[in-house]
């Protein structure tokens, strides 16, 4: 305490001023404002709040609720660096949790504390970091790391410190690719690929082409959606189909890259390839032909079926298109669609005048699109909203279109909250003027000047490469005041997120950018009558706008023709879990679930059996392997019990309890509820409550018909989308997986994961080695040489070490019926 | 000017109207908690909820603004089902007494919290109307009563138990006889009750009756009232405050006939009389207008059947069918550890009593003596919306098992109280402290479960709610938010129905038929 005490007198607040300086004093400044604090002093210190309420119209009353509501927020101080562990569902199916116990126990953290004794390091659980093919993932500072098992911590925390020696080598997003012979390579650089280490890569491929003085270029391009096999580098050569190498490690490089360019000097060729065969003799790169077994060519068949069964509307250009090249997105058929809106005809006169280095002229065509035409042309497409609930976008543009009022807003919810799904980051990163595109096209139809795109705080590359897009098309004469000359005008604005999953919902996130605590409203009335500010409000998902731009361009009908009756055109889903090729798929609408899981996603891994499909996130629910073949659409998910939802997709194989599954989820709901109405404030809890007795091996049959009746009461009482559909996974899991829920009462759980109802015992054959005795991390093993061992079960921990230790085999691992276990505490 | 239907019942309303406001208006009662005039609504507990029948979904009325051709349900089981399973999970929560232990465990369901802070404040008349209407015979009781109150008393787990005893006793000696507000009755209701034998239980229920409104006779076979006691030697109970207080019950005008044993004669007793109580034994079986009243050897269980039984013979004289009033709805912390006590201590006992209390064991000043009383007695035992809608709705207090600790705490060291056991998260008082532009005001905290109302930068409730803490009181639809001195009005002046009230006494040998 007295240290904290300390720690707060010496706060420094010379630099409150400047900072409420540049970002206003109007209460809805609040976010941003503390947003900047915590930046400066990695936490909020009580009295630099204080004088922010000093300086500004914000009232104390206001700041320590959203102080307190967001959980970027930290209150207390922290340690020199902080480790972001992920919680989203893939990276908890995947063992997160374990995870977490390990970079604990490796830091030498006391139980109950966030940070080390020498304050070294903070350990916080995000949502989800949004890498979920990659799972587990974390976070430490900037740096991400992917696949992080338990036995990796040490290595991890390795690196970093490695890292920190570094010096930052400067990396230019800017960076132009000149064609070199026609020849480049590329590579991703979104978050998975960056957290899979591309930087790295990327960095070793300057060397290696500057090692063979060569002035091949390295091109940044969009997510290749193949996040399961990053690091990914293409290499384009002029005349050769590319050629893809998958899963490359920094060693590879030089191999990689000496395969396709020959070096001016040839000397430097000999001495170059001396020294990789050298390295490799003596241990440089360990045993196996690394590049070799990571080559992947995009005709094989793996990748092949990956790609196969997709289409690409919000995705279009996928893996070729670089995200921070305005050029070539206009080359691509770029903000076309606008000029066919502004001018009735697209003649990309922009490019044109990019080329000449003018301000674009307004084309003299013919008359532009009338909002009518717009919003009859997405109505004809049958575009729905692909933020969950699928309300047809014509018809919400149309309302607030219509909706009386001089000043209107749109805004993009790029606050993917869904712990399991990254597809809105993806499209930001790699899409932004895509995006912006569409929300031109969306103001043009409602008739608003300003727009905000709320971007969750966890995605700092969206809002990094998002911000730097608007600029350039700001220069670019595509927003402003005066778009392309037409006299329209569009401003928009990028607002970060606080961390908080509710804030999805379109009156929290309204709340938000108001400088509120994210607590949702009734509806009605809409955002489109009542919205920011209390003006309409056109809200839309990421995704949606991003498909706007391909419908005006392509037609409404080429759009309609994709997918099913009642569902339109494709939908972006990240697939993940235990898949065998997760990563960001867009499908047409109407593909069924086994189709994706067998043939876009490969088939389970490691030869297990497919249980279930997550499908929705927390509000979705999960479906059987056995309703494999409902097709994706709206209606008939819904009529599972799941929900389209953003389109997270967790596939869980035999291994995978859906009990605790439900728990985790109910955890994950009721950590996010803004606590504002008491259904869902205490329901969710209480369900939490239930689902961890079961695990437990504590519940009663009595508690399944609460469990049952609880969740129909948070479904159908609370005040928000979040609370309305959390029990989804519940009462989804209860209908297609009852028996499980049973077994757990009786104290099994049949997937062996309820750490609780698993028992580890040593059958006869062993030969009283005392080898598991000697690795039991907590002596729970009676081991007299040459007897039969014993596991003292109450004070084993459920490692897994002895079983990995044993010798023959003669441990076993499971859960037990009361009996067998009682029989097995007190053996007879 | 939309109309909407509500019950089969129409109405026309301006625009902008809520449900709620329009069924108001209906004189359609809806329950809510978090809805306060003047403040925007709240939304948190959806407790108005209301059937809109064409959509079949669950509005909250406080909110939802009447639309055209809008039909609503505000009664049907599955409404009231809604309400019912959100009281439940609000009351999981709930950490707070509605009445004292003392309190549950007297059998005659005395209020002694009341009785404590009566006699703090001085006020001897008032706490002389408080014992006088809780045990009828304080005076007597006080000599003879093995006083099981100060068993629970949550002082004794702290230091020593509440000498409850001695200051009822205490109070009945200083009673004024000739105070006008004690023997008050309503105007007569013409009805007329025999009443069975002469004990603590037949006169307990004649003093009922006759606050009730109803003519008592009193049928004693001896020559003078007051049953088994008067074989108590002098010692054991001075004769003079048992006939004082029994004259007491004749001054109220309930009618004494002495040696008059009623045998088998039971049915001209019941011709004459509306209603007979048998208050001893042998005489006859209770049944249509015969209801009973068991004399007791805890002589203050004796008093609580004769109260009971009154209270049955009330309500049979008003033709209610079965229970008129619900079964209330208690909440009860149980067994307290040492911190929580001394928190409760803090912020409860009225300091300035200790050193004078503390002196020795006999302790003759009652003021200091009272002073020490915990307050576990809820603030708004009466006004409390919290226990009102779940005794209306008969929610189940222990649906669900909880796992998270308890955690019990009286935060304020002014004037304003604050309880987070009690609160419900409504944010009225946040809204409010908004409305009157405070200063500091009051903010929520955290999110989800763990939200909770604080005041920012750790100021104290006190400076937060300059302006607005009268209004924040009356607000809270619990106790959350109280003033320390100041609780309902009613509960200091009257006995209220919460003592009368049947099912809150502990034993119920009182039969109806």
């Amino acid at each position: 305490m007295s240290e904290s005490i300390n720690v707060e007198t010496e706060v420094d607040l010379s630099e409150i001023e400047s900072i409420v300086e540049a970002n206003g004093r109007a209460p809805e400044a609040v976010i941003p404002i503390l947003q900047a604090i915590q930046s400066k002093y990695r936490y909020l210190p009580t009295p630099a709040l204080e004088r922010v309420c000093e300086l500004t119209e914000i009232t104390p009353a206001a700041i320590e609720g959203v102080a307190t509501f967001y959980s970027q927020f930290r209150r207390k101080p922290v340690g020199k660096h902080v480790v972001s562990l992920c919680d989203g569902t893939a990276c908890h199916v995947k063992g997160a949790v374990d995870v977490h116990e390990a970079m604990e126990i490796e830091l030498g953290m006391e139980s109950g504390d966030d940070t080390d004794p020498e304050r070294r390091y903070t350990i916080r659980k995000v949502a989800c970091l949004g890498c979920c093919s990659l799972a587990p993932a974390m976070q430490i500072d900037g740096v991400t790391y992917a696949h992080a098992g338990a036995d990796s911590v040490p290595g991890i925390l390795l690196d970093f410190q490695k890292r920190q020696l570094e010096t930052p080598e400067d990396r230019d997003e800017t960076r132009r690719s000149v064609k070199a012979n026609g020849a480049e390579i590329r590579i991703g650089l979104d978050s998975c690929c960056v957290a899979s280490g591309t930087d790295r890569i990327e960095r070793a491929l300057h060397r290696a082409l500057a090692e063979l003085e060569s002035e091949v270029p390295i091109k940044h391009v969009s997510c290749v959606h193949m996040c399961h096999q990053v690091p990914v580098v293409e290499v384009i050569e002029a005349g050769k189909p590319p050629t893809l190498y998958t899963r490359v490690r920094e060693e590879d490089v030089s191999e990689i890259v000496a395969r396709h360019f020959k070096p001016r000097n040839p000397f430097r060729w000999v001495q170059s390839s001396m020294l990789r065969w050298t390295e490799r003799l003596y241990g440089g790169v360990d045993g196996e032909e690394a590049p070799e077994s990571h080559d992947e060519d995009v005709r094989d068949e793996q990748v092949s079926t990956f790609l196969g069964g997709q289409y690409h509307i919000a995705t279009e250009h996928r893996g070729d298109l670089n995200p921070a090249d305005l050029d070539e997105y206009l080359r691509r058929g770029g903000f076309m669609a606008v000029e066919k809106c502004l001018f009735g005809k697209a003649r990309g006169h922009v490019l044109l005048a990019r080329h000449k280095g003018v301000a674009p002229e307004p084309p003299v065509t013919g008359a532009g699109w009338t909002a009518r035409q717009i919003i009859d042309e997405i109505t004809a497409s049958g575009l729905r909203g692909r933020g969950g609930a699928g309300f047809p976008t014509g018809k919400k543009l149309q309302f607030v279109h219509d909706a009386p009022g001089d000043k209107k807003y749109i805004i993009c919810n790029g606050d993917e909250g869904d712990p399991g799904a990254f597809m809105d980051r993806m499209i930001l990163e790699s899409y932004s003027y895509r995006v912006i595109e569409g929300m031109i096209l969306a103001s043009l139809a409602v008739g608003s000047d300003v727009g905000y795109l709320y971007i969750r705080a966890e995605y700092p590359l969206a809002t990094k490469r998002m911000r730097k897009s608007i600029i350039e098309c700001e220069e670019a004469g595509l927003l402003g005041d005066n778009i392309l000359g037409s006299g329209k005008a569009l401003h928009l604005k990028v607002k970060e997120g606080a961390g908080a999953f509710v804030c999805g919902e379109e009156t929290a996130l309204i709340a938000s950018l108001e400088g509120k605590r994210g607590m949702p409203t009734i509806r009605p009335p809409y955002p489109a009558q009542c919205g920011l500010y209390g003006c309409p409000t056109l809200i839309n998902n990421t995704e949606t706008l991003a498909m706007i731009p391909w419908i005006i361009r392509n037609g409404a009908a080429k759009f309609a023709a994709l997918g099913t009756e009642r569902s339109k055109g494709t939908k972006v889903f990240s697939l993940a879990g235990k898949i065998r090729h997760g990563g960001l798929i867009e499908v047409p609408m109407g593909i069924t679930i086994n189709q994706i899981v067998e043939g876009i996603g490969g088939g389970i891994a490691n030869g297990r059996k497919f249980k279930a499909i997550l499908v929705g996130g927390p509000s979705g629910g999960c479906i059987p392997a056995s309703l494999g073949e409902t097709p994706v659409d709206y209606e008939a998910l819904a009529e599972a019990g799941a929900m389209m939802g953003s389109g997270g997709m967790v596939v869980l194989d035999d291994s995978d309890c859906i009990v605790e599954m439900c728990r985790y989820f109910l955890s994950f709901t009721q950590h996010e509820s803004c606590g504002k109405c008491s259904p869902c404030r205490i329901g969710t809890m209480r369900l939490k409550e239930m689902l961890t007795r079961l695990t437990l091996g504590q519940g009663q049959l009595s508690d399944l018909e609460l469990l049952d009746q609880l969740s129909r009461v948070v479904k159908n009482q609370s005040l928000c989308g979040l609370g309305k559909t959390a029990p989804n996974p519940v009462l989804t899991a209860l209908k297609y997986f009852r028996e499980e829920f049973e077994a757990h009462v009786k104290g099994i759980c049949p997937a062996g994961k309820c750490k609780a109802l698993i028992d580890y015992w040593i059958v006869d054959t062993c030969i009283g080695c005392t080898k598991c005795a000697q690795v039991c991390p907590v002596d729970c093993i009676d081991s007299e040489a040459f007897t039969m061992h014993h596991i003292r079960l109450d004070t084993c921990t459920r490692c897994d070490a002895c079983l990995v230790a044993c010798p023959v085999n003669a441990i076993k691992a499971g859960s037990r019926t009361r009996e067998e276990r009682e029989l097995a505490l007190c053996p007879r | 000017m939309p109309t909407i239907v509500i019950n089969n019942r129409s109405i026309d309303v301006e625009n902008g109207t809520t449900v709620l406001q329009a069924a108001r208006a209906l004189g359609i009662e809806v329950p809510t908690l978090c809805y306060w005039e003047g403040v925007r609504p709240m939304n948190s507990c959806m407790l108005c909820v209301v059937r809109n029948t064409k959509t079949g979904q669950l509005l909250p009325s406080c909110s939802s603004v009447v639309q055209e051709g809008m039909t609503v349900e505000t009664d049907t089981g599955d409404v009231c089902n809604a309400r019912k399973e959100v009281l439940e999970l609000i009351i999981s929560e709930h950490i707070g007494d509605c009445e004292a232990p003392c309190t549950h465990t007297c059998p005659a369901s005395m209020n002694i919290p009341v009785m404590m802070r009566q006699i703090y404040d001085g006020d001897f008349d008032a706490a002389a109307f408080t014992v006088t209407n809780g045990l009828v015979f304080p005076g007597t009781l006080g000599h003879v009563c093995p006083a099981p109150c100060e068993n629970p008393c949550r002082r004794k787990s702290y230091d020593e138990t509440m000498e409850i005893r001695f200051l009822h006793r205490n109070v009945a000696a200083k009673a004024r006889t000739d105070n006008p507000e004690l023997l008050e009755c309503p105007p007569d209701s013409g009805r007329k009750v025999a009443i069975v034998g002469g004990g603590l239980a037949g006169m307990a229920a004649a003093w009922v009756l006759r606050k009730r409104g109803h003519a008592a006779t009193i049928f004693e076979k001896e020559d003078k009232a007051g049953g088994k006691l008067r074989k108590l030697t002098e010692d054991e109970l001075p004769k003079e405050v048992l006939d004082a207080e029994i004259d007491q019950v004749r001054r109220l005008g309930v009618e004494f006939t002495y040696g008059t044993a009623v045998n088998g004669d039971l049915e001209s007793i019941c011709a004459s009389y509306d209603a007979v109580i048998l208050a001893c034994n042998g005489v006859g079986k209770a049944g249509g207008s015969v209801f009973e009243a068991k004399e007791h050897k805890l002589n203050v269980r004796a008093v609580g059947n004769g109260k009971t039984a009154a209270v049955w013979v009330d309500k049979y004289l008003k033709s209610i069918e079965g229970p008129a009033e619900p079964k209330l709805f208690e909440s009860k912390i149980g067994k307290m550890d040492k911190s929580e006590l001394e928190n409760m201590r803090e912020h409860n006992e009225n300091k300035e009593s200790m050193a004078v209390a503390s002196l020795d064991g006999t302790r003759v000043d009652l003021r200091a003596e009272a002073g020490r009383c915990l307050h576990c007695d809820c603030r708004k035992r009466v006004s409390c919306g919290l226990r009102k809608w779940a005794s209306e709705y008969g929610a189940e207090k222990k649906k669900y098992l909880t796992t998270e600790e308890r955690d019990f705490r009286i935060i304020g060291r002014g004037n304003v109280l604050f309880e987070p056991g009690k609160c419900i998260r409504c944010g009225l008082c946040v809204a409010i402290a908004e409305k009157h532009g405070e200063d500091i005001g009051l903010a929520f905290s955290g999110r989800g479960f763990d939200l909770e109302i604080r005041v920012p930068f750790d100021h104290s409730f006190d400076e937060a709610l300059r302006k607005s803490a009268d209004e924040c009181v009356a607000a809270c639809p619990t106790a959350a938010i109280a003033f320390r001195n100041k609780e309902d009005v009613e509960a200091c002046h009257t006995t209220t129905w919460i003592e009368l009230d049947p099912h809150s006494t502990l034993s119920v040998n009182a039969s109806v038929k």
